[in-house]
């Protein structure tokens, strides 16, 4: 039943050039695409924040569970590792090195976790609203992103009260926390392309991201540990340099002078160079499944 | 725009469109492979300026898919929809974000539809005033019974004009009295836009609106042309149908 089959009559390609008309549905070219996203900003910011207010709303605590989730955490944490297997005595300041690994990992597994759900779980506003559906997860690291500077404020405390003193390299901070972010938001896209398709990956994430976590440094100096056994160096290499020490690594330096991060000025190069090649490869990956987000 | 075409003024031109789903049956453990079911199977349309077509069908009939289709929401498995703007769905079936309340509910729906927060802030009062939901606007979506989602849907995408616009069921909801303030708010839209696409059960409501109704049945279109004949020719067959079903039934109780 194709209206072409008439004799004379033009192709339709050419009727729809003719009259002026575009495609409709065509994934846009990446600069544009990327483009549109910087158009729905204020789309990406009020969903953040009403995602937020509404994950308050439900709880009694509300807000206060954004610095009792942490410190609830670093209590585990501290009793388990610190107290239990001896941490304590590996690192100067453990409260504080537990400190800075938990706020700053938070962020990290948060915007991961909850990007890679983002588009799954709203599969409704994808295919009912002419959105690119690239804003969800970019609203969900947002979300995180803006919980972590609620939070903030513990973490400065937590570590004056153990006695680190404040010194220029605190300025640096911002620094790590705006190479943290780029690094978050690609590897929530590729997760959010993944899970998409395969919804078994968003159920072993969560375990995933924990396990992460403990090989990154999050709870004890685990590089260090793994010299001392006299691991091979490809072993403790491996440690030093994957992405999530790196950040912690560097955060660490910046605003916990008591402690040198194993690995020192390399960590800065490899954290530039995760969060560009997370943040390029997100964006690519996901940009290239647009328009199969709402099928199946 | 369209300013070449001569007299004719296309506004929207489906080329063969087909969409399909994948789907996975339940197996006893993990699901069974995907298999491929066709929604929409070949259709053609031409929609030129100051139409507004209406879309009938039995349910399943791919109805809702091809609208979804024109406004680019869903892939097409072959073919091509050419528009002279993208058509936008103004739909009230799914809700938007459950969690949250009737008005960020607003404010989120109207800064996807591309109004900046300047705009979102001044049509604020009307569009609640609209949805005529305003003592239960701050509550979460999830809490509305399914006639106040719909309105406040049609309250949100309406208050946007656009010009190639396209209607799944809009007419059918709410009460009376909401459903005149939304029957006089489509009169507004379609006299702004430039073509409509208005997909619905209610005859009464296509053969009020329409310029002119398709039939489609099991994906592709059975009959295009002026509503009285298009109707008439869809009940005809609807009856027909509930005949033979009614005779099949007696033929199995009296065996």
């Amino acid at each position: 039943m194709t209206v072409q089959e008439e004799p004379g009559m033009l192709p339709a390609s050419e009727r729809a050039h003719n009259a002026g008309l575009t495609r409709v549905g065509l994934r846009p070219a990446f600069g544009r695409y990327l483009a549109g996203l910087w158009q729905r900003r204020a789309f990406v910011r009020a969903y953040a924040r009403a995602k937020t207010q509404a994950g308050y709303r439900t709880r009694r605590l509300g807000p206060v569970w954004e610095l009792l989730d942490p410190l609830v955490t670093m209590a585990t944490y501290w009793l388990l590792f610190g107290l239990l297997l001896g941490a304590r005595a590996a690192v100067p300041n453990y409260l504080g090195y537990l400190a800075v690994g938990v706020f700053t990992f938070a962020v990290i597994r948060r915007s991961i976790q909850s990007g890679s759900r983002s588009v799954s779980a709203n599969r409704g506003l994808v295919t009912s609203l002419p959105i690119p559906a690239i804003i969800l997860p970019t609203a969900a690291v947002a979300q995180q992103v803006r919980a972590f500077a609620v939070s903030l404020p513990v973490l400065v405390l937590v570590l004056l009260l153990t006695g680190e003193s404040l010194t220029w390299s605190w300025l640096l901070a911002p620094v790590v926390i705006a190479l943290i972010v780029p690094f978050a938001w690609g590897s929530a896209l590729l997760m959010a392309r993944w899970v998409s398709h395969t919804a078994d990956i968003g159920g072993v994430l969560p375990l995933v991201l924990r396990l992460w976590g403990l090989a990154s440094g999050v709870m004890f100096p685990v590089a260090e540990r793994a010299a001392q056994l006299n691991a091979p160096a490809w072993i403790e290499n491996a440690l030093i340099f994957n992405p999530a020490a790196v950040y912690l690594a560097i955060m660490r330096d910046a605003i916990l002078p008591s402690y040198d991060s194993p690995g020192g000025g390399w960590n800065w190069v490899a954290a530039v160079a995760w969060s560009a090649v997370a943040l390029v490869a997100g964006l690519v990956v996901f940009w290239r499944g647009e328009g199969s987000y709402g099928r199946d | 725009m369209g300013g070449t075409d001569q007299g004719t003024h296309l506004r929207v031109l489906l080329d063969d469109v087909h969409v399909s789903y994948r789907v996975r049956p339940h197996g006893r453990l993990t699901p069974r492979r995907a298999i491929r079911v066709e929604a929409v199977r070949g259709v053609s349309l031409e929609i030129r300026e100051g139409e507004s077509v209406g879309i009938i069908g039995r349910n399943g009939a791919g109805k809702s898919t091809l609208l979804r289709a024109m406004a680019g929401l869903l892939p097409l498995e072959r073919g091509v929809v050419y528009a002279s703007s993208t058509p936008v769905l103004l739909g009230v079936g799914k809700t938007l974000v459950p969690r949250l309340s009737g008005r960020e509910n607003i404010e989120l729906g109207c800064l996807a539809l591309g109004l900046t927060r300047a705009e979102v802030r001044e049509r604020m009062d009307d569009i609640v005033e609209f949805s005529g939901l305003a003592a239960s606007i701050d509550l979460p979506l999830s809490t509305y019974s399914s006639g106040m989602g719909a309105r406040l849907k049609f309250a949100i995408a309406s208050s946007v004009v656009h010009d190639i616009l396209l209607l799944d069921e809009a007419l059918a909801t709410g009460d009376m009295d909401f459903k005149e303030r939304s029957i006089a708010r489509m009169h507004e839209l379609r006299s702004r836009a430039q073509a409509v696409v208005l997909v619905s059960h209610s005859m009464s409501s296509i053969r009020e609106s329409c310029s002119r109704v398709v039939w489609l049945d099991k994906g592709t279109i059975r009959a295009d042309g002026a509503p009285e004949d298009i109707i008439a020719e869809y009940t005809d067959d609807t009856r027909r149908r509930r005949q033979t079903r009614r005779e099949a039934r007696a033929k199995g109780s009296s065996a």
